[in-house]
């Protein structure tokens, strides 16, 4: 048995919420974390006189995949987001009362 | 004032002062120069030439920042920030990053999105998605103990090389005394032995590799003593000091030491950034989920049965 | 590091001042070139040679150490760092150098010889005094013997010390050349 009245509005508010804040924040955390990943440390570890082994170019392979990682996945976050407000938006409600705590809980998102 | 790599070359200057002073001090003009107070101005000017492009420890703050700001959005649980040199017992707290639980949340309840794209949503990605962030938390946690622990292996060498020149010039000022006032120099050559913390918070985290990169050995602390997996100090590094020569090449072989305590110190950050690129490598979906279908549909096609399911 | 100590004008100019044991005699070392001696009034008098000579022995055994810490104050002065003496020998050589300064004869006495001081490796000394030196020497100029022996014997000690030191360290294969 499915959803029906004022708890399948909610829920459909409920994927509208995850669309327009939850995941957009999330998106944004992975921003955050990946602007804050550098993009090389090989320049901090050069050294000259044959010292040691320069970790450097294994740190920038190890940063690379961490890069890449944040990007796609806020990327994917964004487009998901996009796609679950389409989605609450696009719904066909065939009953009034779902209808309206859809609306009403999009309307609180939005504020 | 700090010590810097560029304070070196002053310090062989004043070695080599110190050389030449001790050998006009025993010059006596019927026997001449005793042979081996006689040392070569260029030998013991350059004697520091290898060190004066070392990173400094400094130079790696940035990034080891950066990671950690990362890190904080990417922690699925509470974490100790703490980095070697820090106290154990006043651990730097930091929380996890609740928005995470966030994506496993929508739509659970509606019966009717059940289309492929949504099921493929909820499965492969909503319910995947923190332990898949704790795999990336891992990652950073690596890399950053690895950036502080190449640091660490920069600190100790300076610290090193700063008592070293120092002893040095010391000892070369007072080589030709004819009191009973010589002296041993215990050089004590520290190093970093890396390692990646006792733990890594894997809680959550799938990839089995994680275990065998977290199982390093521990950053030494910085100064006198090498700190070994076992938390043992070296025994200092005695060095000659009969006369100039003598003290120049045991210099050297002191430089030496510190050479192999770099090497050995950053093969082992090597060694661990490699194991967890390569615990990456060999498992990228764990570490970054695959784009969900969802994400690519067109708006029309949003209610399509493979995609949402009929309404 | 302390820089610019001139460490040798320092030195020579460093006092180091000791006590006898029994309190009655009073030496006082200015860097290793120059030694005051001086009594407590009436111990030159009273004392017997035997007596005088077993205390200035042991003085001179704690004068020597004292002389010592005072070097290596200035030392870790210089230096910005504690420095002492080192007790392990890290080659041959150097044990070798060790073991014959610790079996180092030196002496020095003074001109009228009325006192005259010895040592094996600075640990070992001895005082001996002329007889009939008490009736012969007051109790100023034989304090000022004291010292003149005292200075004699740290010139032979150094004087030793360096040829030593040259002998071990100098790096002649075949020793060192004579004039």
């Amino acid at each position: 048995m499915g959803l029906t009245g004022t708890e399948l509005g909610a829920e459909i508010g409920n994927i509208y919420k995850m669309g327009k804040e939850v995941l957009p924040g999330v998106a944004d955390d992975y921003n955050d974390a990946w602007a804050n990943t550098p993009a090389a440390v090989s320049g901090s570890t050069s050294r000259g006189g044959g010292l040691g082994d320069d970790p450097g170019p294994k740190m920038d392979a190890l940063l690379d995949k961490l890069n890449k990682a944040t990007f796609d996945t806020e990327d994917a976050l964004r487009d998901v987001a996009q796609a679950l407000v389409w989605t609450a938006d696009d719904y066909v409600f065939t009953d009034q009362a779902a209808k309206d705590e859809f609306d009403r809980k999009r309307k609180k998102v939005d504020e | 004032m700090t010590f810097d790599v560029a304070d070196l070359p002053g310090r062989a200057q004043e070695l080599n002062k110190a050389a030449n002073d001790a050998a006009s001090d025993t010059f006596d003009p019927q026997i001449g120069y005793a042979p081996n107070y006689v040392t070569s101005d260029d030998e013991v000017l350059g004697i520091y030439n290898d060190f004066l492009d070392a990173p400094a420890p400094e130079d790696f703050s940035w990034a080891a920042e950066g990671l950690l700001k990362a890190m904080r959005k990417l922690a699925t649980s509470g974490f100790n920030a703490n980095k070697q040199g820090d106290k154990p017992d006043h651990p730097n707290l930091e929380p996890g990053n609740n928005d995470l639980t966030g994506v496993d949340a929508a739509g659970v309840e509606v019966e009717d999105w059940t289309g492929d794209a949504a099921d493929a949503f909820f499965l492969n990605y909503g319910e995947k998605f923190v332990p898949t962030a704790s795999n990336q938390f891992c990652a950073y946690y690596v890399l950053r103990h690895a950036v502080n622990a190449e640091a660490a292996v920069w600190q100790t060498a300076r610290d090193d090389l700063d008592k070293l020149s120092k002893d040095a010039i010391e000892q070369m000022r007072h080589v030709a005394d004819s009191n009973q006032d010589d002296w041993t120099n215990a050089l004590s050559v520290a190093g970093a032995v890396v390692a990646i913390g006792g733990a890594i918070p894997t809680a959550g985290a799938t990839l089995s590799g994680w275990a065998v990169v977290g199982a390093g050995v521990t950053v030494a602390s910085t100064g006198m003593g090498l700190a070994k997996k076992e938390e043992k100090k070296k025994d200092p590094l005695a060095l000659a000091n009969g006369n100039p020569q003598e003290i120049i090449r045991e210099v050297k072989r002191a430089l030496g030491e510190i050479k192999k305590e770099i090497k050995s110190g950053e093969e082992e950050i090597k060694r661990v950034v490699e194991d967890a690129v390569n615990t990456i490598d060999g498992s990228w979906k764990e570490f970054c989920l695959p784009r969900p279908a969802l994400a690519d549909v067109p708006r029309k096609d949003i209610y399509s049965p493979e995609n949402m399911g009929g309404v | 590091m302390a820089p610019d100590i001139d460490f040798k004008r320092t030195w020579s100019e460093t006092e180091v001042r000791t006590t006898s044991p029994n309190e009655q005699v009073f030496i006082t070392l200015r860097g290793d070139s120059s030694i005051d001696v001086s009594f407590l009034p009436g111990y030159y008098e009273r004392a017997n040679a035997a007596q005088i000579e077993e205390q200035l022995a042991r003085t001179a055994r704690l004068v020597f150490a004292e002389r010592t810490k005072a070097f290596f104050d200035l030392r870790s002065k210089e230096h910005g760092n504690i420095v002492r003496p080192g007790r392990v020998s890290v080659n041959d050589a150097e044990a070798e150098y060790k073991r014959r300064r610790a079996e180092l004869a030196v002496e020095g006495a003074s001109d009228d010889g009325a006192v005259t001081i010895t040592s094996v490796g600075m640990t070992h000394f001895a005082v001996h005094i002329a007889p009939g030196t008490q009736n012969r020497v007051d109790a100023a100029t034989f304090a000022q013997d004291v010292a003149q022996a005292g200075t004699r014997l740290m010139q032979d000690q150094q004087t030793k010390m360096r040829a030593l030191k040259l002998e071990i360290h100098g790096g002649w294969p075949e020793g060192v050349p004579t004039a």
